[in-house]
């Protein structure tokens, strides 16, 4: 090119001093016109040397400016044929090396960025899926985190009532205890009642014994008693025949007038006789019935008293076999309550080692809602961290498609 | 001048004292078998055999209107056997019947009680002393009535 340029300025100078020698020449006459003359050619020489280096300069700088006006709508296709020898044919040259390594470059790009794009839609999506799956996840923890709580609260109360059965538990042995003492001393009691009521039985036949004799010698009475009514019975007969007779004897002698004065006084006084004799006979008559009133009801009462003797007999002979029974039963509840005193034992030994049990387990539920509330928060941090994932996963995904748009503009 | 006095046989009717003079009465039994009579007035208690004679009881009760203690035995249903002229009869009383003197007291006919007997002391306490004339007269008209109406009644 600086040869090319020095052969133009050597020859565009032999131009001007021929152009000067003719002018010279033709104008030698005139200075004026010969300096005129010379400047004009110059001037002409000068710019048809002007035109024509930049006629050659930017021609082939033509070329390159429409293949750079090509590149720079991306169309990396296109290459400058340029055979100058000389350095623009070298700046062609290293233009199209160029262009090619641009386009080899936006190939790769373009196969880079339809990766990215991909890589970034995929990323996008799993980052929205693993978005969703810890959403997921969260909720699932703040459930568990909420079952853990309710589970925490529900031990606790479950804890306070296995409280409460552990101590139910206790008095209920305490009581079984106490049912088992007196039931041993009810069936000592009714082992008592049943020796009592077997010696009332006996005691009770013995009078129904005692009463029966007394019947049969008050019945004796009574028809003692009978016999002496019927006796003084005869003796008032005899007194009133007596008395009847010492009547008439008085008026027989009343019939013999003074002759029979003396047998009127003795009929008087047997006539007396005769009467203190009924009046007694009739006091004995009246004792006698009086006797026998009373001892028909003496026996009448004696009866009752031997049926009820009978009746408290039978009575407490039933009384003592229901004692019995009382007593069997008493003894069969006393081994019951045993066994239910050494359940109860049992049981107050199970309460608490389920207490003690219960207490661990609100412990491990209280550690369990403690560590699932950290699970939850951590969670909800992961949500956050993939919430700003999943966004930059998208930033990715719109930057790396306008990116992709970006180099579908060139050709390659 | 003391009252006079004199024996009679008393006996009970209606809780008053009635006596008998003693001297129209023959004895005293008990009126254990008495028969009775139909068609009798009630006057009438019945008759007996007092040792083979047949004698007719007027019943002292009715004839005066009263009661007569109640007999708590047989033996206290007896008979006054009246002495002659009156010897088919008998009073029929119950007991008690005493023999006791009595003396008259001065009554005035007029009273009511007088209609029962004449009144007498016995023992202080006034009693009726009636006379079998006064006992058949108040029987008769009662006697004699009670058959005709029964016998008017059976014609």
């Amino acid at each position: 090119m600086r040869r090319k340029l020095a052969i133009a300025f050597v020859a565009v100078a032999i131009a001007a001093g021929l152009t000067n020698y003719l002018i010279v020449t033709l104008f030698r006459d005139s200075a004026i016109s010969t300096a005129v003359g010379l400047t004009v050619a110059d001037a002409l020489i000068g710019v048809l040397a002007g035109l024509s280096l930049s006629r050659y300069l930017t021609r082939h700088i033509q070329d390159l400016a429409v293949v750079t006006s090509h590149m720079s709508k991306g169309d990396l296709t296109r290459t400058v044929e340029i055979h100058t020898g000389d350095e623009i044919e070298d700046l062609a040259t290293s233009f199209n090396v160029m262009v090619g390594s641009l386009s080899k470059v936006v190939h790769e790009v373009k196969a880079s960025t339809q990766q990215i794009v991909a890589a970034a839609q995929q990323l996008s999506s799993n980052a929205d899926g693993m978005k969703t799956s810890v959403e997921e996840i969260a909720t699932t923890v703040d459930v568990i985190a909420r079952g853990a709580e309710t589970q925490a609260e529900t031990i606790t109360r479950t804890t306070a009532i296995t409280r409460d059965v552990a101590r139910s538990t206790e008095q209920i042995a305490e009581k079984a205890r106490s049912a088992a003492s007196l039931g041993n001393e009810a069936a000592e009691r009714a082992r008592q009642g049943t020796a009592d009521a077997v010696a009332a039985t006996e005691t009770i036949s013995t009078i129904h014994a005692d009463v029966k004799r007394v019947s049969t010698a008050v019945a004796g009475f009574r028809k003692q008693a009978l016999q002496i009514n019927k006796t003084v019975d005869f003796i008032s007969t005899i007194a009133q025949q007596t008395h009847l007779l010492a009547l008439n004897a008085t008026i027989e002698a009343a019939r013999a007038g003074e002759h029979g004065r003396g047998f009127a006084v003795v009929a008087e006084e047997i006539s007396k006789l005769a009467e203190n004799a009924r009046v007694f006979a009739d006091q004995i008559a009246d004792l006698a019935r009086e006797i026998d009133t009373g001892s028909g009801g003496v026996i009448e009462s004696m009866d009752d008293c031997h049926e009820s003797a009978e009746r408290g007999r039978i009575a407490v002979s039933g009384v003592s076999r229901h004692l019995d029974g009382i007593t069997q039963t008493v003894l069969a509840t006393l081994e019951r309550v045993r066994e239910i005193s050494a359940a109860t034992g049992t049981q107050e030994k199970g309460a608490v080692s389920l207490v003690q049990a219960i207490e661990e387990l609100s412990r491990i539920a209280r550690s369990n809602a403690a560590g699932t509330e950290e699970a939850s928060a951590a969670t909800r941090e992961q949500t956050a961290s993939m919430n700003a994932m999943a966004g930059s996963a998208r930033t990715i995904a719109t930057t790396s498609e306008t990116l992709r748009e970006l180099v579908t503009i060139f050709r390659i | 001048m003391p009252p006079a006095t004199q024996a009679c046989v008393q006996f009970q009717l209606g809780g008053d004292g009635f006596g008998i003079p003693l001297h129209c009465v023959r004895e005293i039994i008990t009126a254990a078998s008495i028969a009775v009579v139909p068609l009798a007035p009630p006057v009438v208690k019945g008759i007996a055999n007092v040792r083979g004679r047949v004698v007719t009881l007027i019943d002292m009760g009715r004839v005066y209107g009263r009661s007569h203690l109640p007999a708590r035995r047989d033996d206290d249903q007896l008979a006054i056997v009246l002495a002659s002229p009156w010897e088919n009869l008998a009073l029929y009383v119950h007991s008690p019947v005493e023999i006791a003197d009595v003396s008259s007291v001065s009554v005035d006919t007029a009273r009511p009680e007088a209609a029962a007997g004449a009144p007498v002391v016995c023992e202080g306490r006034i009693m009726h002393l009636v006379s079998v004339e006064d006992v058949i007269a108040r029987c008769r008209q009662d006697i004699l009535s009670g058959f005709l109406r029964t016998g008017k009644e059976r014609v």
